[in-house]
Parts: C-alpha cells; structure tokens; sequence
C-alpha cells in the first residue's frame, strides 16, 4: 500500500524558489478550467474532446512585473500503464524512483507514443509541486491508480483537488482513495469558484511545501488587493458615467428663422446616441477589468442588459419607482420646476431647450430684439445657440446605476473557466436601484442634483466611495 | 483634460498597457504625489495635437484679459491721479477728494469683489457666478461655443472664478501704482499744496484723530507721513480765503506723504496682498479641480494599480478537432464474438449472459493480443463495453489496434459506452467518443 508522504520529504529534483505547481490528472477532468479559473485567463482552450492540450503552458502570476509563482497547465496522461511498466523495470528500490522518472523523460521524450506523458513529467522534474486534478462527481476507478503512483514515484510535494463537473457525489470515495497518495485533498469547482473559494485554494498550496508558503501568502495578499482595487476602479467607471450622463450637453448655432423643434430632436437623438454609446463602452470597460473579454450575456425572458438605457422597461427594471423617488425628492426642486414632462418612466429626458444667452447678462435687461440689431466688431450679436441637456429626468442616473449593479455582481465574481453565456432572469432584478439603502439613496439623490447645477462643485470621489459600498452588498448576491 | 475625456473612448486593456509602461520618478521624499503622477504620465503620452485644447484657449484668453485688465487700470489710475491732483496754483487739492478716490473708492471696489469667488454655480450667489457671466459672453462668438470649451469652463469653475477675482485685484493694483506715480512724479516735479475743507462744523481735533487712525500702519516707521495738529490747523481751506503767505504755501505740501503713504498701504499693499490669495486659491483651486476630475480620478487609479498578470506567454497549440466519427449505427448487434470490457465498465444489459474479455489497460500489446485471440468465439462482431464518462485515452486507441489485427480488417466493432449502471450514454458523452475515435479511421469502428 503506498504511504502517504510527508512534506518535508527530500527530492531528488530541486525544487525553485518561485512556487511552481503543474496541474496533472486524466484527461477531460477540469485541468485547463482550473488554470483557467486561477490565472484569469479565457483564452486557455477547454473542450469536451480529451486531448485539447497538447503541450504543457506555463501560467506565471507578476506581479509589477515579478513572478509569485507559476502553474503549468500539462495534457492529461495517455499511456499511464506502459509508463509505469517502464518505471517499474528500470528501477529496483524505492531511492530510485524519482531518478527513473527523469530518465524516463530523458529517453522518451522523442517517441512520439509518450509525448503527453514528457510534457507532464518534464515540470515535476523541474521541480514543480503537483496538482492532481479528478471529476468527483463521476465513481472512482482502479484506473487512477496508475497515475497516481506515477507521481508519487516523483517524490514532489503534492495534493488532489478534486473538480466536481456532474450532478453526482462521489467526493467520499474519493478522498478515500487519494488519502493514500496526497497530503492534501481539496474540493474545488472550477466552474462556479467565487474569489474567496480561488483564495482559499491559494492558501492550501502555501501547504503543499512550506518554503514556498512565504509566496504564497504574498500571492494571496496581493490578490485579495487586486479584487478590492477592481472593485473600486469598477466603481469609479461607473461613477464617470453617471458624471458624464448628468453633465453631457449638445450645442448647436441657431439663427432666426430655424425650426427650433426640428434642430431640439436633432440634438436629442445625438445625445441619447452618445450616451447609449458611452454606457455600452463602460460595459466593455467593466468587463475588462475583471479581465473577461467576451462576456456574453443573455437574459432568459428579456435582454436586460441591451435594453435601451431610455426605454420604460430599463427604467422598471433598474430604476427607482414613483414612491421612492419622492421619497428621495427627485420629483421636488428643478424637475418639477420645468413644466416640462415630468412623469417618471416617460422617454422624456427632461432635458429642456434653452436658447443661448445674448452677450451676458446684459441681454437680459435690454432684451434680446435690440441687441440683435446691434453690431459688435462686424459680428451680428444675433447668433444665438441651441443647447440640449443636460438631462434632468431623475430616474436616468439609477437606470444607469442599477444596470452597473447587475452587470457587476455578473462578471466579478465569474470565473473564467466558464465559456457559457450569462444568463438572467429579469425577476431577479426588477427595481434594482431600489435595493439601496435609502439613506444612502438620499445621498446620491443629493449628489445628483448637485452635480446637474454645479459640476465642478460634486466631488465624483464620493460617488465612486458610494458606489464601491453598493458593489460589496452586490456581490454577496446572485442574479443568475 | 479635453484629451482625456476622448480618450475615455479608448478600450480599457489598451489604455492599461500604455499607461503601465510611463516611467514614474517619485518626488524628493521618495513618494508620489498624484499630481507628479499625471504630469510625468502626460510628458509620456502626450500627442500631438493640431492648434490648441480648450483649456489652452481658455487658459490664453483669461492671460490676455489679465493683461489688458492692468492697462486698463493702469490708464484708468493714471487718469484718475492726473484729475485728481491737478493743481494750476489758484487753490489748493482738497486732500479729502484725493484720499476718496484714490484711496476710499479702491478700497469700496475690494469690498464689493470679495463676494465673487464664492458665487458658485447652482448657490445662493449663482446669478452672480463670474464664469458664467464670461460663458454667456463668450457664447456670443461662435469659436467659442464648443462643447469642449462649455466642459472647460464647467470643470474649473472654482479656479476661474478665483482667477477673476485676481483679475480684479489686478486692476485695483494697477490703479493704485498708476496713481502713486503719478503723485510721486507730481510731487517731484512741481509744487503741490494741499488743504482740506468742508461745509460741517468738524474741527482739526477730530480729522487729527482719523489721520492718526489711519496713519497707524506706518506711523513707527515713518513718522513724516503722519500729519500733526499744526499742518491740519493751518491747512483748512476756505476757498474764499487767501493763502498767498509763502511760508504757508510750503507748508501745504507736508500732506503728500500722508496720502502717499495711504495709496501705497490701502491700495498698493492690500491689493498686492488679495492679488497673492486670489492666484494662491485660483492655483490651489486648479489643482484641486483637476485632481477631482473623474477622467484623472481613473487614470490615477490605473496609475497605481499593480499589475497582476497571470497569462501564459506561450499560444496554445490548438490540436483541430476532426469531424465527428460515422454516426452510422450498426444493425442489431448479434451475438457478438468477442465482448470486452474495457478498464471495469459496467456489463449492457442485452450482454449480460455473455462471456466477456476484461481489460484493464494495456502494458504489453502481445498479450493483449493473445487474451483477444484465446477469447474471440465465432464471426459475428465485436463490441466493447467502456466506461462513457472517461474519454477514449491512447491506450484504448492502442487497445483497439490490437484487436483489429486479431479480428479481421471486416469484423464490425462497437463501442458501446455505457453509464456505471450498464446504460446507454448520453448523446455528448457518445459524441466525445466519436470524435476521438474518428481519428482512427476505421470504416468498421462504430460507436453507440
């Protein structure tokens, strides 16, 4: 029966000083979505068809530049039975083992029929520590056995982790099988590990192999760093863009004689174009910095996040309701004022028509008519200007902060190992901005009406602060 | 900034690697202030441009009013000393009118622009907001009426509000410059008699006291500039009266260091010292402003966020799937010759009182061979039962070959992937098995 080993068992390969863990196993059990999972990377190819990879990929983790430490990424074994028949003939004792491995690899690696098993092998003879990969929610086999004395015969430190892919619990039988080989054995979706889950598998390689837990611990510090800086730099894109909606005005030249209606929908239009434009780009942007390239996202009975940010629907599912928005006093002061559309939920924008001022205030006591028959310089002071927005309609800026919830609480906590489309329900979210807290939406209902009037005064540091609160509560709860 | 604002429309990946690789120098303290950050990242960044920004603009035209505020001032100064102090030798400058408007109405103007930096936009004062005032004028003109200029003046409200307060001081400065030289030249180059009178019962106890008052600030330093009892006695002025005394006459002129000293402290040095606190705050504010504005917010941001990258730099050597195996079924599997079960499966149900060959792996292909050929019954087809979650390995594909070579090139092989409990396997599973069977090629290798 093989004895489990101890950590500080000596190797005959010499270990680095940089954390180096390949991760091995049977193929189609979840090697590459855990690499993938780990090191944040889409691109790593994951497939049903046993094989997809072919040749071992180091995944280093640098951090300004210096590596924490490494996982390689290896194709599963192919010929485990005749690979350890070899073993097992150019060696007598157990002493030897770790030396038949690396003249195995040496004398092999040109044959072709062991190519997967020298591009496994050829990390831990490197002196990688080894993560053995299998599916628990599919029965154990005799079958394993193999490999796994193969890497025993490695003398490098090791643990099991074990993937659950199915709907079955097999985790049981399992453990009790690799009990007898790993000094660790974890459980880890790579499909549905959330950060914490990815941290705390961090912290069990700290485990395999003591002088590398130094690293290791710097790795996860700086990791648990990097989610809380995602989260704030997601926090203050947002912030820009419900600064930019709430700012962005169109202006145009208007001379006597223009339909001024005509020219007001031609701005509209460009505005809302704009800020349609703006909002699909932050999309992109949030995405990025979690560093999801091609997230697609699909809602299962409407396309939440494609709706039009001026739509009613977008404004039922993401913004406030009547009630609390006269609670938060959106519908008092400026809006109310207007005499334009008022009612929450129109399409209006509320934006307003103003035709720009004569020259100062000046105009407003002599009247726009006699200046305009005035010449200053050769220039008719006549010319006058169109300005659209910005827009007032209160509920814009929670449409756009409740779709930046939803999309947030989607892709931060998302691993990469998932190549399925994200999809919602819109149940889940209906009257999204409504979940705040009211205190702090009275806040931000504040801090929005400041910044309509006096951009300069609103410090976007305080709404990002805002935001960034509103993201942690988001990210403890599920929208798929 | 308005360089920044476009470049908001630069991918998120793309803007971080640009401005990850700017080099940072930290200040003398070995820290980074943010502003240092900015300006040593814009150094590196910086494109070019064709003509000015907007806050350049922006930026010249409040120069360039800042310049002809102090001509103005000064014109305006030197008119007003020159009237003032005009003296043909009929009767002497009342120092009163001089004090008043050289002195008294810069110091009103002070008071009255002390309120304008604080008129902010939306507040109690927003009518009287400078910047706006400026936007509506500058809207008249059409260069002038960009979006990008209308962000500008938005965006740094607080600094230009401050910096028109400067402005204003630097008119005031420049009026009372202006109007001391004129009354040292005037004062140099001619005889100047001052006296002061007036219509109220005010006795020269009582002006004795206010110029003691207001000569305090240098009365220590120089005492010369302070008017005694005797110079305010005898220099109250009745224009009816006679003062062709000579030695009186002379007398007279001892009132110009007062008001010398009056335009120099309340207009000079007072003006010079708001001048310094507008253009302190309108810096402070310009910093602050610009510190504060979202787009710099970010990038300071991305500045300091560390680079965690965790990629491979090697490309992944995809291997291309072939096309999915026949899915062609065989008909009706009879009694087959041979049953393997491969690595442990579960025995099909429809098999179940057949006699099996068990592999588990192949080490030596002889001896595959051998067991295959000792078991083999008849010439009817061969059907292997395996475990449909585990994927064909090459060791199956090696396991395969064996038995070809011992069954006949013709005889038809089934794979029948099957669940732990003897089921058919779902059609993914079935699919995963073809597609890595495909690879053999075998017109007779069916899997189902």
């Amino acid at each position: 029966m093989a004895t489990k080993p101890r950590n500080n068992q000596r190797s005959a390969f010499v270990r680095p000083m940089i954390p180096k863990f390949a991760v091995v196993g049977h193929p189609n059990k979840g090697k590459s979505s855990i690499v993938s999972t780990l090191a944040e990377d889409s691109s790593v190819a994951i497939s049903n068809l046993p094989g997809t990879t072919t040749k071992a990929r180091s995944f280093p983790l640098r951090i300004d530049g210096r590596v924490i430490y490494e996982l390689v990424d290896t194709p599963g074994f192919q010929r485990p039975q005749q690979v350890l028949a070899w073993l097992q003939a150019h060696t007598d004792n157990a002493s030897g083992r770790a030396d038949a491995v690396k003249a195995f690899v040496d004398t092999q690696r040109k044959d072709p029929k062991f190519h997967d098993e020298c591009e496994l092998l050829k990390p831990l003879i490197d002196g990688a520590g080894i993560l053995y990969v299998v599916d628990g929610s599919k029965p154990f086999g005799h079958e394993y056995e193999t490999e796994m004395e193969i890497l025993r015969w490695t003398g490098q430190p090791r643990m099991a982790l074990i993937n659950l892919i199915g709907d079955d619990d097999h985790i049981e039988q399992w453990r009790r099988a690799l009990d007898q080989y790993f000094s660790l054995v974890r459980v880890f979706d790579a499909l549905s590990a959330d950060n914490e889950a990815r941290l705390s598998l961090l912290r069990s390689f700290g485990e395999i192999y003591e002088p590398w837990s130094v690293q290791i611990n710097e790795a996860i510090v700086q990791m648990e760093n990097a989610f809380r800086r995602r989260r704030t730099l997601a926090a203050q894109e947002t912030a820009n863009l419900i600064h930019f909606a709430l700012t962005a005005k169109q202006v145009a030249p208007f001379r006597d004689g223009q339909d001024k209606q005509a020219l007001q929908s031609v701005l509209e239009q460009k505005l809302r174009d704009i800020l349609r434009a703006s909002e699909a780009k932050f999309q992109r942007d949030l995405a990025a910095i979690y560093h999801h390239t091609d997230v697609q996202i699909q809602g299962l009975d409407v396309d939440a996040l494609t709706l039009d940010i001026f739509s009613q629907q977008s404004e039922t599912l993401f913004g406030l309701n009547k009630l609390q928005l006269a609670v938060s006093g959106a519908l008092s002061g400026g809006a109310a004022g207007t005499g334009i559309d008022v009612m929450v939920g129109g399409t209006s924008l509320l934006m307003g028509a103003t035709i720009g001022a004569l020259v100062g205030g000046v105009s407003a006591v002599l009247g726009g008519q006699k200046l305009g028959k005035t010449k200053l310089l050769g220039q008719t002071l006549a010319e006058r200007s169109l300005s659209v927005g910005p827009i007032r309609n209160p509920n814009l800026p929670w449409v756009l902060l409740g779709r930046a919830v939803l999309l947030f609480s989607l892709v931060s906590e998302r691993n990469h190992a998932r190549r399925d489309a994200i999809k919602i329900k819109s149940a889940t979210m209906t009257n999204a901005a409504g979940k705040i807290p009211e205190q702090t939406r009275r806040d931000l209902d504040r801090y929005f009406a400041k910044l309509r009037d006096d951009p300069g005064r609103a410090d976007v540091t305080k709404l990002s602060a805002w935001i960034n609160v509103i993201f942690e509560s988001a990210s403890r709860e599920k929208f798929e | 900034m308005h360089w920044l604002e476009s470049d908001s429309a630069t991918e998120w990946q793309e803007k971080l690697t640009r401005d990850r690789k700017t080099q940072y120098t930290p200040n003398k303290e070995g820290r980074r202030s943010p502003l240092d950050q900015v300006m040593q990242w814009w150094e590196a960044v910086q494109p070019g441009t064709d003509g000015p920004s907007a806050g350049e603009r922006v930026d010249n035209l409040f120069f360039w009013s800042s310049v002809l505020t102090v001509l103005i001032g000064v014109i305006v100064g030197a008119s007003v000393a020159g009237a003032v102090l005009y003296y043909d030798g009929s009767s002497p400058i009342n120092v009163f009118w001089a004090f008043l408007l050289l002195v008294g109405l810069p110091l009103l103007t002070l008071v009255l622009s002390l309120f304008l930096p604080w008129s902010r936009r939306g507040g109690a004062l927003s009518t009287l907001n400078t910047t706006q005032v400026v936007q509506s004028m500058l809207s008249t003109f059409s260069r002038w009426r960009e979006n990008d200029i209308l962000r500008v003046l938005e965006a740094f409200d607080a600094h230009l509000r401050w910096r028109l307060a400067a402005n204003s001081q630097l008119f005031g400065l420049a009026f009372s410059c202006a109007a001391l030289v004129v009354l040292i030249t005037k004062v140099t180059l001619s005889d100047l008699a001052f006296a002061w009178g007036s219509s109220l019962d005010v006795n020269s106890e009582i002006v004795s006291r206010a110029t003691v008052v207001l000569s305090a600030p240098w009365s220590s330093l120089v005492p010369q500039a302070v008017p005694d009892l005797e110079l305010i006695e005898t220099s109250r002025y009745f224009r009816l009266s006679d003062i062709r005394n000579e030695g009186l006459a002379r007398s007279l002129t001892r009132w110009w260091p007062f008001l010398a000293m009056s335009v120099f402290v309340y207009g000079v040095m007072i003006r010079a010292g708001m001048f310094a606190l507008a253009a302190f705050q309108a810096k402070r504010c310009l910093r602050n402003e610009f510190l504060a504005h979202p787009q710099v917010v970010a990038l300071v941001a991305r500045l300091n966020m560390p680079a965690i990258v965790s990629d491979s730099n090697e490309t992944e050597a995809r291997q291309t799937s072939p096309e999915l195996a026949t899915t062609r079924q065989f008909a009706g599997i009879e009694r087959p010759s041979l049953l393997v079960i491969w690595q442990q499966a579960a025995v099909p149900d429809e098999f179940a009182n057949v006699s099996c060959l068990t592999l588990n792996g192949v080490i030596d292909l002889d001896e595959i061979k051998a067991k295959i050929m000792a078991a083999i019954d008849g010439a009817g087809p061969v059907v292997i039962s395996t475990k449909s979650w585990e994927p064909p390995l090459l060791e199956f594909h090696d396991a395969l070959r064996a038995l070809r070579e011992m069954c006949g090139a013709a005889t038809p092989v089934i794979v029948l992937p099957v669940d732990p409990h003897g089921k058919t396997a779902s059609e993914a599973e079935k699919a995963v098995w073809q597609q890595s069977l495909a690879t053999i090629n075998d017109p007779h290798l069916f899997v189902q």
